[in-house]
């Protein structure tokens, strides 16, 4: 039998300047068994909700004016928030262009999801995150899941001895 | 781990979609009043250029991101390229705005006439019109 993720058990923080986006995103989490779902609309909200609740798991888009959803990321990698700074943050943005990409990714964010978005991906993405938690990178540039998604054949010197 | 949805699962979730579609539909219909209007009060001499880009910069980031995913797939595409259109841009010579206008008016048939998923042939060539004049005097 396969084994399933219990939602119910994690905590989400909807981040979105969009209601009816936040919106969505929170009814399809509840759809899919979670229980504790909040929801703010810009940055000052969300570092206030990360501050004064319990959050598992972030989702949040990049677009945010007057902030960015950038600024947010760093904050919870930084720690500055006070929460877990290895909890998962699916960045979920219109803001698709490899670049934005790029710079999610080197923020520390665990996944992006480009809007518009199926319901199917968002399932899938939301149990990935959850389920199997990536390994984390820690050092002097860098604090975030390991950016390493492939495994590469190396064909150059070996350094190590 | 399974990350397959189960039939059932992905029903309730499509009917979630589905509900929000009607909402959707009203909140664009304000967005498109919007954008209609600070181009009329850029015209009208009252509002700058780059502040309408801001704003249309905005709006179709908006559209793109829901309209997909509320089945209203062409009018992402059509957001989408008015927003690769205005992004970066403070200023717009006259066909600029023009084509500007031209995607506000196409997103205000997509939704008047309700076309879902991706729409047909007219739709695409549509499209295919809008994307050539972007290119062309993008």
């Amino acid at each position: 039998m396969a084994e399933k993720v219990d939602f119910s058990l994690v905590h989400f923080l909807i981040v979105d300047g969009n209601p009816l986006s936040a919106d969505l995103a929170r009814d399809l989490l509840l759809t899919m068994g979670a229980t504790t779902v909040f929801v703010a609309h810009g940055y000052d909200e969300a570092i206030a909700a990360l501050k004064s609740n319990v959050v598992d798991v972030l989702l949040t888009e990049l677009h945010l004016p007057p902030r960015s959803g950038l600024d947010l990321i760093r904050e919870v990698r930084s720690g500055k928030t006070g929460g877990n700074r290895q909890m998962p943050i699916l960045v979920m943005s219109a803001l698709s262009a490899k670049d934005h990409v790029f710079e999610a990714r080197d923020a520390g964010v665990t996944e992006f999801i480009a809007k518009p978005y199926g319901v199917e991906g968002f399932y899938r993405r939301m149990v990935g995150i959850i389920a199997h938690p990536r390994a984390f990178v820690d050092s002097d540039k860098y604090f975030g899941p390991d950016r390493r998604r492939r495994q590469l054949p190396y064909d150059g010197p070996d350094r190590r001895q | 781990m399974d990350l397959r949805l189960s039939p059932a699962v992905l029903r309730r979730l499509e009917e979630v979609v589905n509900e929000s579609r009607e909402r959707f539909v009203v909140d664009l219909a304000a967005r498109l009043r919007k954008l209609r209007t600070s181009v009329q009060t850029v015209l009208d001499g009252d509002m700058t250029q780059e502040d309408m880009l801001a704003l249309v910069f905005d709006e179709s980031l908006q559209i793109k991101g829901m309209g997909g995913t509320v089945g209203y797939n062409v009018l992402s595409l059509i957001a989408t390229t008015l927003n690769d259109f205005v992004t970066g841009r403070t200023e717009l010579g006259r066909i600029q705005f023009e084509i500007l206008q031209l995607h506000i008016d196409a997103m205000y048939v997509v939704i008047a006439d309700r076309i879902i998923d991706n729409g047909g042939i007219l739709e695409d060539q549509v499209l295919s019109g809008l994307r050539a004049a972007v290119r062309k005097f993008g």
